[in-house]
């Protein structure tokens, strides 16, 4: 069965505007953020980039949001959501990236989507309320030392035996893993089958024996990991959707993220910081021609990277799914990121330069240096950007493969 | 025109490649970056092999290199990635030689050729490099700077400050009473660097004179620009090597003709990079530099850097994002080159008023 993440009847075709049920959600988001959003909350954050340990404040936020029902709102009412639609997921995911707020995504709207999908009835029941309260939490496990933008051809090894399964094998980059609780695995099951027919997907407990993680830490300032696989024995039972089937499954959890997979918050935020701190700490850059060309410049950037969001999301909320429209999306927004945290560096030139440690002497709070250092991630992260420009040119344009 | 190296211009290059592939590989480079301070032992390295008294004249303790000899060692010290006050007290030792009297300049320069180090201390608030507040009234410096890099560990301040209604640079000893450090600063690419206050601190010596203080920043951004240009170049070659040993989908990736065309694109501004800034570093050295070419290379090698590096990240995938591999240095030191004496902002500003003023 499909899980309508979005589908909603929709009486009037074209509309451009937002709904009042939707403007409302929103002015509620935007005080609820506004409540939550405190000098504690915003040290915690500060430390969260080098740590990725949330604090007391962020932990408060993060039951907020729950009990507020904002973070599993687009699931279906049967599993405790409000099937509220696509648009609902996006104003959310917007208003929380504008302000920087900590929003576990990957593990409510991929995996929780992905498990009521594919999952059984009983992976239903148990995980999807400890998903939705955080209890339960994951690391991604996909990529691999020799399959990365080429997923399909991962190695790691999952062999039945009785009534477990036996895994073996590497993963790198496995975000999370040191302290989510569970992980979402795609490993090998059928080695004689076409590389994208071989593969099943997996949810454990990270603490099962023989799971060794190390750290890999990141020019974001952030951690990843290396996680090694040693006859790691799990239930039969820890399968999500059908044998072998997993490449299916792993291409669906991709779809899901796709209504928020290109946010253009980042891009709004950073020329908002940047028209603040023009206007407060730096006069005599607001009268700079130049200055004001490239600002400008930028809200125009925002407004292609808002055209084109929308447009993913609206596709989404109509049931369908995007195709080159998400990539559009994807691309813009995460290339756009880049390129406008350097362009506030660039335009603040030497002070530019400082980090988020120095506190209050650092322009926006270290936003612009921080973002850009971030940057590279995002634009290889999720399908790299030129292979998601082959997805516009191939699939959206129809041009032949080369 | 000739654009191929001196062969002493090929001697020292290969000669640097290999003492720090030696003496500074990645490892104590990152050691480095933890402990925030330059690293002393490769310093008397530095010194014995007669770097820092490189482009000093001979009648000065130094070896009478040129402008484009000195920039093949910062070339292999920014590939190398290395954190040290070599540049800035080059620049010190470049601008004293050009502008001091014979006194200071027999007192300062051979000093510098056997090791001292300066730090600069030019820019304040949030990065005014020209109506400056500091003051030096009776050879006593008062006032704040700001982005002072290795402002703990070098021996000197070179600080600039108007003294009897006139600017001019103040050699001001780190040690001096009145000298204090009242905030560390951490900048993207981890060159240490500071806050110092001073009150009232002696200066040992002065260079008078507008002309000094704005060598200091013309000169200044040129070397900025050429480690802003050294270090793209890394990121690329870096690139260049690995795209053709990652296999995915069966082949290198270097072989499909996405990758293909972004590195032509890259290569191509590292190219012009390489050109104007060498070019750039020749007219110094002729006294023919113009403020509007300094400013056109500052906006193109901090355009550069910043696109190839963030390239270089998309084309690595993961591995480069990760701090045991050694591409992110550049990324971190090269956009932090590019902000140094003033962004590509400021100096299309300086461009924009050449061309219309
Ligand atoms: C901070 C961080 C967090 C991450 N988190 C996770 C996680 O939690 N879980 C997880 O499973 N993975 C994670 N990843 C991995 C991420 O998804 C991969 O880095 C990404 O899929 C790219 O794979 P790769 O790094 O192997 O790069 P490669 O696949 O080696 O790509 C290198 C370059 O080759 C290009 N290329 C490859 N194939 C082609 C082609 N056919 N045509 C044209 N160009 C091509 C790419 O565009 C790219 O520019 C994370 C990575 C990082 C750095």
């Amino acid at each position: 069965m499909r899980v309508p993440i979005g589908h909603r009847e929709r009486a009037v075709r074209m509309h451009y505007g937002w709904t009042d049920e939707q403007l409302q959600f929103r002015d509620d988001l935007r005080a609820f953020i506004a409540e939550h959003r405190t000098e504690e909350l915003l040290a915690e954050l500060d430390e969260y980039h080098d740590t990725h340990e949330y604090g007391p404040a962020m932990r408060r936020f993060r039951t907020g949001l729950d009990e507020a029902g904002f973070s599993t709102m687009a699931w279906p009412t049967e599993y405790g959501g409000q099937n509220k639609g696509a648009f609902y997921l996006f104003i959310l995911k917007e208003e929380l990236e504008y302000w920087g707020m900590p929003y576990d995504a990957l593990s409510v709207l991929s995996v929780g989507t992905t498990i009521m999908r594919f999952g059984s009835e009983s992976q239903k029941r148990e995980w999807l309320p400890k998903i939705q309260t955080g209890e339960m939490n994951f690391a991604i496990g996909y990529t691999e030392p020799n399959a990365g933008t080429d997923l399909a051809s991962l190695q790691t090894r999952a062999v039945r035996d009785g009534d477990e399964w036996v895994i073996n094998g590497q993963k790198i980059y496995t975000s999370a893993a040191h302290n989510a609780s569970h992980l979402f695995m795609a490993a090998r099951t059928d080695p004689e089958a076409p590389k994208h027919r071989g593969i099943s997907v997996f949810v454990f407990p990270l603490d099962t024996p023989g799971i060794t993680v190390r750290p890999l830490w990141t020019m974001g300032g952030g951690r990843t990991n290396e996680t090694f696989y040693e006859d790691v024995r799990i239930p039969a039972d820890s399968i999500v959707g059908e044998e072998n089937r997993g490449w299916y499954t792993i291409m669906n959890a991709l779809d899901l993220e796709r209504v928020t997979i290109g946010p253009y918050a980042p891009i709004k935020r950073v020329l908002d910081l940047m028209v603040e701190h023009v206007r407060e700490e730096r006069p005599e850059l607001r009268d700079d021609p130049i200055v004001r060309t490239k600002l400008a410049e930028t809200k125009l950037d925002y407004e292609i990277a808002r055209a084109l969001a929308t447009t993913n999301a609206a596709i989404i909320d109509g049931g369908h799914t995007p195709t080159m429209e998400a990539s559009m999306t994807k691309v813009w927004s995460t290339d756009m990121k880049e390129r406008v945290s350097n362009l506030a560096m660039d335009l603040l030139g030497w002070e530019g330069a400082l980090h988020v440690s120095n506190g209050e002497i650092a322009p926006a709070r270290g936003d612009f240096e921080g973002r850009w250092r971030l940057s590279p991630s995002t634009r290889f992260g999720g399908g790299t950007n030129d292979v998601q420009r082959q997805i516009i040119a191939t699939r959206g344009l129809s041009l032949p493969r080369g | 025109m000739d654009l191929q190296p001196t062969d002493l211009q090929e001697l020292l290059r290969s000669n640097a490649e290999d003492v720090l592939a030696r003496e500074a590989p990645a490892d104590r480079v990152r050691q480095m970056e933890a402990s925030g301070e330059p690293d002393a032992e490769l310093w008397s390295t530095l010194v014995d092999l007669g770097w820092t008294g490189l482009a000093i004249d001979e009648e000065h303790g130094g070896q009478g290199g040129s402008l484009l000899d000195l920039a093949v060692i910062i070339e292999q010290l920014c590939r190398n990635a290395v954190l040290s006050p070599f540049v800035p007290t080059a620049l010190a030792a470049l601008v004293v030689q050009r502008h001091g009297d014979e006194a200071l300049r027999a007192d300062l320069l051979p000093r510098i050729a056997e090791g001292a180090t300066v730090a600069i201390a030019l820019a304040e608030g949030r990065g005014e490099m020209h109506d400056l507040a500091t003051t030096g009234e009776d050879g006593a410096v008062s006032g704040e700077k700001r982005f002072v890099e290795y402002a703990r560990s070098t021996d000197l301040h070179l600080v600039a400050a108007s003294r009897n209604g006139a600017s001019g640079l103040a050699i001001v000893p780190t040690s001096a009473e009145g000298v204090s450090i009242e905030q560390d600063l951490a900048s993207i690419g981890k060159t240490p660097q500071a806050i110092v206050a001073y009150d009232g601190a002696r200066a040992d010596a002065w260079i008078e004179g507008e002309a000094a203080v704005e060598d200091l920043r013309r000169l200044g951004s040129a070397l900025a620009s050429l480690e802003s240009y050294a270090h793209a170049q890394r990121a690329l070659d870096m690139t260049v090597d690995y795209v053709q040993t990652r296999v995915q989908f069966g082949r290198p990736i270097g072989s499909f003709q996405a990758v293909q065309m972004r590195l032509a694109d890259l290569a191509t501004r590292v190219q012009a990079s390489n050109f104007l800034v060498h070019e750039l570093l020749w007219h110094f050295g002729e006294g023919s530099e113009d403020p509007e070419q300094i400013a056109v290379v500052k906006a193109v090698t901090a355009q550069t850097v910043a696109q190839v590096t963030q390239d270089c990240h998309l084309l690595h995938g993961g591995i480069g994002f990760i701090t045991e591999y050694d591409l992110y240095f550049h990324t971190i030191r090269g956009k932090e080159a590019s902000l140094r004496f003033g962004g590509a902002g400021e100096a299309l500003r300086t461009v924009a008023n050449a061309l219309l003023d």
